[in-house]
């Protein structure tokens, strides 16, 4: 039996493209670990990261410098690259990059670990493949012993961005 | 309580715990997301170098995983197991794959590996000999195979005792590659780069390939 709930399916078509996606009311006591897949593409522009910010129970979008993240950018055709940072106001490249529409895609698999606890940081690992250009394996934390409800994707560039993202929840059998 | 009302954004009260006849009744509906099917298994006996899955359920599923199982060679070393796929039946063979991978050795070292212009896709890029202790073990996820708008993406990470030319130090790879052509691909072709001479995939490799359940 499959230990993944889904819990939100989000679509923003490209009609509708912007620039922050923000999913509401999925982390809950009910879970502990998330697992978050997205194919995003954006509409045009120059090539954008897209980052992560938590949202807290009260409905706030989380901007304070409390992030930390490390990212190693494995680019098909050129050096790999480090990217990190501590005390962010928010976690670069967790959702990776994009560049254009499609067929180019970003395809991101992200696990989170304890949003919902007031008691613990909140915890994310990812694993992207960002188009024809890289792909990239990273971690972050915020660093807030906050219940956290929900979260956003960030475009770095400010451009317009659309696509898939699921939200599951891992159950875990005791 | 499970949430059984329209899917998905249950959002609340999900616990995850499911009768087995909401679990059916879910099934029918169409909404029990997040599983995985068993699209297909297939086992080496050691006398083929190429392994193919020609029927991938590419029309059902835009997230498949495959993985590789204490896979071998029977080859002398340097042998690698690649990925190639096909694109309406037809094998894609040409150096159009590009890819990125990170090494890490168990003792310390680190390497990187990558390609614009590759005739394969590599979950691991270091080889392995017929010593029954070296093997090689995958998860690979493939996205958008079956959409012929949009190119196939594959993400990957591997655990490993390479060859014993390498002192078959424990290594792990991860990284990710694409076939940037808009097409269907509707196979997957695992194949030994035969480095060293002719040889096969070793007796027992076992590979599954799973559709992954929205």
């Amino acid at each position: 039996m499959s230990n993944l709930r889904l819990i939100n399916e989000t679509t923003v078509a490209s009609g509708s493209a912007v620039s922050f996606i923000q999913i509401d009311d999925v982390f809950s006591s009910d879970f502990d670990i998330y697992k978050i897949t997205t194919d995003l593409n954006q509409v045009s522009g120059s090539a954008s990261t897209v980052s992560l910010r938590l949202v807290n129970a009260s409905g706030s979008v989380v901007t304070a410098s409390n992030y930390d993240y490390a990212n190693l950018r494995m680019f098909f055709g050129s050096a790999f690259s480090e990217l990190k940072g501590t005390n962010s106001s928010r976690a670069l490249e967790v959702f990776g990059a994009t560049y254009g529409a499609e067929p180019e895609q970003n395809n991101v698999v992200t696990y989170i670990f304890n949003p919902y606890s007031s008691s613990s940081y909140t915890f994310t690992i990812s694993q992207v493949v960002t188009e024809t250009n890289r792909s990239t394996k990273g971690i972050a934390v915020l660093k807030q012993t906050a219940s956290m409800t929900g979260f956003g994707l960030y475009s770095e560039g400010s451009t317009s961005q659309y696509g898939t993202i699921r939200t599951y929840g891992l159950r875990v059998d005791s | 309580m499970p949430y059984l009302g329209t899917q998905p954004n249950d959002v609340k009260k999900n616990t995850g715990l499911y009768t087995p006849s909401e679990i059916l009744q879910l099934e029918k509906d169409g909404h029990w997301g997040g599983s995985l099917e068993l699209i297909a298994e297939q086992t080496a006996d050691g006398t083929t170098a190429t392994i193919d899955f020609l029927d991938i359920k590419e029309n059902v599923y835009d997230v498949h995983l495959l993985t590789y199982n204490n896979v071998g060679t029977t080859g002398t070393d340097y042998d690698l197991i690649l990925i190639r796929l096909y694109e309406s039946g037809v094998l894609e063979s040409g150096s159009v794959y590009q890819w990125a991978n990170q090494r890490i050795r168990a003792n310390g070292g680190t390497n990187e590996y990558k390609s614009t212009v590759s005739s394969s896709l590599p979950p691991v890029n270091n080889g392995i000999s017929n010593q029954s202790i070296e093997a090689i073990n995958s998860y690979i996820y493939l996205y958008n195979l079956g959409n012929s708008a949009k190119y196939s993406f594959l993400t990957w990470q591997t655990a490993q005792i390479p060859s014993y030319s390498e002192s078959q130090i424990f290594s792990t790879n991860f990284g990710g590659g694409t076939l940037p052509q808009a097409s269907v691909v509707d196979g997957i072709r695992l194949y030994n780069t035969q480095a060293t001479g002719a040889s096969s995939i070793s007796n027992g490799s076992n590979f599954k390939l799973y559709g992954v359940k929205q």
